[in-house]
């Protein structure tokens, strides 16, 4: 019975990685701002390859013998639409299915609309005591805006690079650690 | 790319004085991520209690039955003073938000002086506004208004023009400044004596005269005023709330807006009969209990979604609440609301109180 | 004619179109047409009126085109029932004189009305103005606007009041000869859907690539299939890879098969009354299993509701395979439905 769990549980150990190439996941439901946002990382310009992948639900279905077989996932983004309930839920149900090891630094939440508030379906709260469940960095800002999406693109896109390893003694690990000094001076006191 | 050593990413303090070494990391762009965890967490509309009119109902009935006389010789003294409910039921006002107000008091004699100012400002503007001296005068009118507790009471602001010779005058804005109840006391605590708290106001009026009218407000009392949107997720729980109070006369009606990317659909209209939407009211919500908590709405309102689900396996939970009625109240997104039913009003005030608080 | 009335008949046209009548009439067209105002052009119009040389036969049909060509108007479809039982009356196209004499024959003897017809776009359009007393035939509060296709037995009309509606049926059934004429549950603002809708009833959706004549296609041209993004030889972007391709195409196949690829034809708003059992008894355990009905009542609004809800499909906010009386609304001809529970089996 555990076996069956374990392989739908994305794992970064079963495949090996690709030599100056970076394989991103990005799970996000259709209609908010996911194909944009695909695009806006494509054009970014950066010394390693990239390919991105997307998906609306966890686990990745099963692969058939006749496709190329799925690279290593290096970095995984997932989208929530905070006046979507459905994208929360989804997001909640596939944390479940994602191994711990991406969630020490290869990984992050986005939050669409986090600003908006008018339009909230979902309960902010509940969103930010899920990511810090999962210890993980949350990036915010409205996907259907240009300028904050090239924002956001850009910040997952220096995230994830670390990941991958290419940089040089920086390490994600690190970066985790080191986040807290990023945020306000009040989380200190606490 | 260049290599990004720990040094270069602890060191942006610095480097955001010293311009010449600034090196673009997108951080710097935007270093905002405000919703991490802070000491003081914004207080979530967890529960509230359910208004408990049978008693009360009771209670009124006896005093009035004591109190006959001194009633009236109560009434004589006192005419300024009226009832809330009965000004604000069944018309529909957009609803603001005001900051506390600094130096107000709702005695006689501060509310003739505040009439006079606005008298004095309004004719200001319409001097300025009309390039010949026209005969329409405005005429302010406060009066205070009571409610059934010492806690929910307001002012009421008219303004109305008279043209001339007719004695008809017309009322251009009528604002109602109010308060709901002593529900949270501790908000009501923090304010020191000079501060008035009176969180809501509705307004029902022309654009122009509303928006000269707020800046006068600001402008006398030092706070701030600007239009209270419901979000879906307050409006989900208004109308869980409001299914299991009242008379249910007429259905609970939700309407939804369909996401931008579906261009032919715009709106979805769900409307459930209010006995029906009564009765899984009552099988959700615990009858001992006096206090109707989060996830009884939530249930509530996901049993009327699942249910519209196995109809048309349209998902709800993808659009957004724009607007909900019910018996008691009609509440819009855009910051409207209409209260169909008078012994409710107050209680409808207290949780935008809540809502205009946040 | 009074003035008031025939002045209030003018005002009702917007600018461009007194302009285009003046100029038709050789009124006013010496100068351009921002030279002149609303008012100016109304008056000359209404003096034109009442100095005999309009008639009024003219100003009907005005008032029947200026009514069809606008797009706000509430059109309800009703169904000819046993029609051909009776007389077999075909109204040809080319002879709308003979329609509008026998619908004047018939409406005369139960209404006080005149009749004017008009043949355009393959339709018979049709203007009735009715009155009590006072002969007023250019109000068109009293007016009732109607379409008939001939050869179908569907005619479409403008809300009819509810003093004259049993005499206006009973002349319409007459008129052509059917036993019962239905009102069905289908309105809508625009015409041209409502027909097709009507007319089209069993090829809609994706047999409405029969009616066009879209299949049997030159095998050799790719362009529907370039049109309707499923050419496959098209590069997509290698950098992207949906994982849930395989998902996706089977969505887009049964919204396929559902829908079809034509565009849907337009309709403001579909309707539904439930009265079912309540659906949601996870949340409500005690109405899991309960006989009640619970009475609800749903509208979908929007420019072209039927496209809405094809989309839907596509994008995920539905999940697919839709309920009968989802998939198959393009093929039913109404847009209100009441939806009733299929009675349980006794359990013995």
């Amino acid at each position: 019975m555990p076996g069956e769990v374990l392989d739908e549980v994305l794992s970064r150990y079963q495949e090996l990685p690709t030599r100056s190439h970076a394989t991103i996941l990005v799970v996000s439901i259709k209609g908010i701002g996911m194909e944009d946002f695909v695009e806006a990382m494509l054009q970014m310009d950066t010394s390693y390859s990239t390919q991105i992948r997307t998906t609306t639900s966890l686990p990745l279905p099963k692969q058939t013998d006749s496709s190329e077989p799925r690279p290593r996932i290096d970095y995984i983004v997932f989208i929530v639409d905070l006046s979507n309930q459905q994208s929360f839920k989804m997001i909640e149900e596939a944390v479940k299915l994602v191994d711990v090891d991406y969630f020490l630094g290869r990984c992050c939440f986005i939050l669409s609309k986090a600003k908006q508030e008018h339009l909230h379906s979902v309960d902010l709260n509940e969103v930010t005591d899920l990511v810090e469940a999962y210890d993980s960095t949350m990036f915010c800002g409205d996907l259907t805006n240009e300028e904050e999406r090239m924002n956001l693109v850009e910040k997952v896109l220096h995230h994830a690079e670390i990941a991958c390893g290419f940089c040089n003694d920086v390490n994600s690990l690190l970066l985790s650690t080191t986040r807290q000094s990023f945020t306000f001076e009040e989380i200190m006191t606490t | 790319m260049a290599t990004r050593t720990p040094e270069t990413l602890l060191n942006l303090d610095r480097l955001s004085l010293n311009n010449e070494f600034v090196v673009k990391t997108p951080l710097t762009q935007r270093r905002y991520t405000p919703y991490t965890k802070s000491n003081q967490r914004t207080q979530v509309l967890t529960k509230t209690p359910l208004p408990n009119f049978h008693q009360k109902r009771r209670a009124k009935t006896q005093e009035a039955k004591l109190s006959g006389r001194q009633q009236r010789s109560h009434e004589l003294s006192n005419d300024k003073t009226e009832d809330i409910s009965t000004r604000i039921v069944n018309k529909t006002w957009r609803v603001y938000r005001v900051s506390p107000l600094y130096s107000f008091k709702t005695d006689a004699k501060s509310l003739k002086l505040y009439e006079k100012r606005l008298n004095s400002f309004l004719a200001v503007e319409t001097c300025r506004a009309a390039e010949v001296q026209s005969r329409v005068k405005k005429k302010a009118l406060f009066t205070k208004l009571e409610g059934h507790t010492d806690g929910d009471y307001g002012v009421e602001i008219k303004i109305m023009t008279s043209e001339g010779k007719e004695n008809a005058a017309k009322e251009e804005l009528v604002a109602v400044l109010c308060c709901g109840g002593n529900v949270n006391d501790e908000n009501l605590n923090i304010l020191n004596g000079d501060l008035t708290s009176l969180p809501v106001c509705l307004i029902k009026s022309s654009v122009l005269l509303k928006d000269s009218f707020l800046q006068w407000l600001e402008n006398q009392f030092g706070c701030r005023a600007c239009l209270l949107l419901f979000s879906p997720t307050d409006l989900a729980w208004l109308a869980s709330l409001c299914a299991g109070i009242g008379e249910p006369t007429t259905s609970v009606e939700l309407t939804y807006s369909v996401p931008a990317v579906i261009p032919g659909l715009d709106t979805i209209y769900f409307k459930m009969d209010a006995k029906d939407a009564r009765r899984i009211w009552n099988l959700v919500h615990d009858p001992k209990q006096p206090c109707f908590t989060n996830e009884e709405a939530v249930r509530i309102l996901k049993s009327m979604e699942t249910h519209f689900y196995h109809h048309f396996k349209v998902h709800l939970n993808q659009m957004q609440l724009t607007t909900v009625g019910t018996s008691v109240a009609y509440i819009g997104q855009e910051g409207r609301i209409k209260i169909l039913q008078e012994p409710y009003v107050c209680y409808i005030l207290q949780q935008l109180s809540q809502l205009a608080n946040f | 004619m009074e003035y008031t009335t025939v002045r209030s008949f003018f005002m009702r046209f917007n600018k461009d179109k007194l302009f285009k009548i003046c100029v038709d009439n050789k009124l006013a067209g010496e100068l351009k047409k921002s030279s002149y105002t609303k008012d100016y052009l109304s008056r000359l119009l209404v003096e034109h009126a009442l100095s005999g040389k309009f008639s009024l036969r003219k100003l009907e049909i005005l008032d029947l085109l200026h009514y069809h060509s606008s797009t706000n108007k509430k059109w309800n479809v009703y169904e000819l029932q046993g029609k051909g039982k009776g007389k077999d009356k075909q109204f040809v196209l080319n002879d709308p004189e003979e329609f509008e004499e026998l619908m004047d024959k018939e409406l005369k003897s139960y209404l006080n009305c005149k009749v004017c017809v008009l043949a355009e776009n393959n339709m018979l359009l049709a203007r009735i103005s009715v009155w009590n007393e006072n002969p007023n035939l250019l109000l068109s509060t009293t007016s009732i606007y109607m379409i008939h296709i001939p050869g179908s037995s569907h005619v479409l009309l403008s809300t009819v009041k509810a003093a004259y509606k049993t005499y206006f049926y009973k002349a319409l059934e007459n008129l052509f000869g059917c036993e019962n004429l239905k009102e069905i549950d289908l309105t809508g603002k625009k015409v041209g859907p409502l027909c097709d809708l009507v007319l089209n009833k069993s090829s809609q959706g994706s047999f409405s690539h029969f009616r066009l004549n879209q299949v049997d296609e030159n095998p050799l041209s790719r362009k529907r299939k370039r049109d309707s993004g499923e050419d496959s030889d098209i590069e997509n972007n290698p950098k992207t890879f949906n994982e849930e391709w395989k998902k996706d195409q089977k969505i887009k196949t049964q919204t396929l098969k559902t829908f079809g690829s034509n565009p849907q034809p337009s309709l403001e708003k579909i309707e539904f009354k439930m009265s079912t059992r309540f659906k949601a008894g996870e949340y409500v355990p005690e109405l899991a299993d309960s006989e009640e009905t619970v009475n609800c009542f749903v509208r979908f609004k929007g420019t072209n509701v039927l496209e809405g809800i094809q989309k839907l499909c596509e994008h995920g906010l539905a999940s697919q395979p839709l309920p009968s009386h989802m998939r198959n609304i393009h093929s039913l001809s109404r847009n209100y439905f009441i939806l009733t529970d299929k009675k349980r089996p006794k359990e013995n």
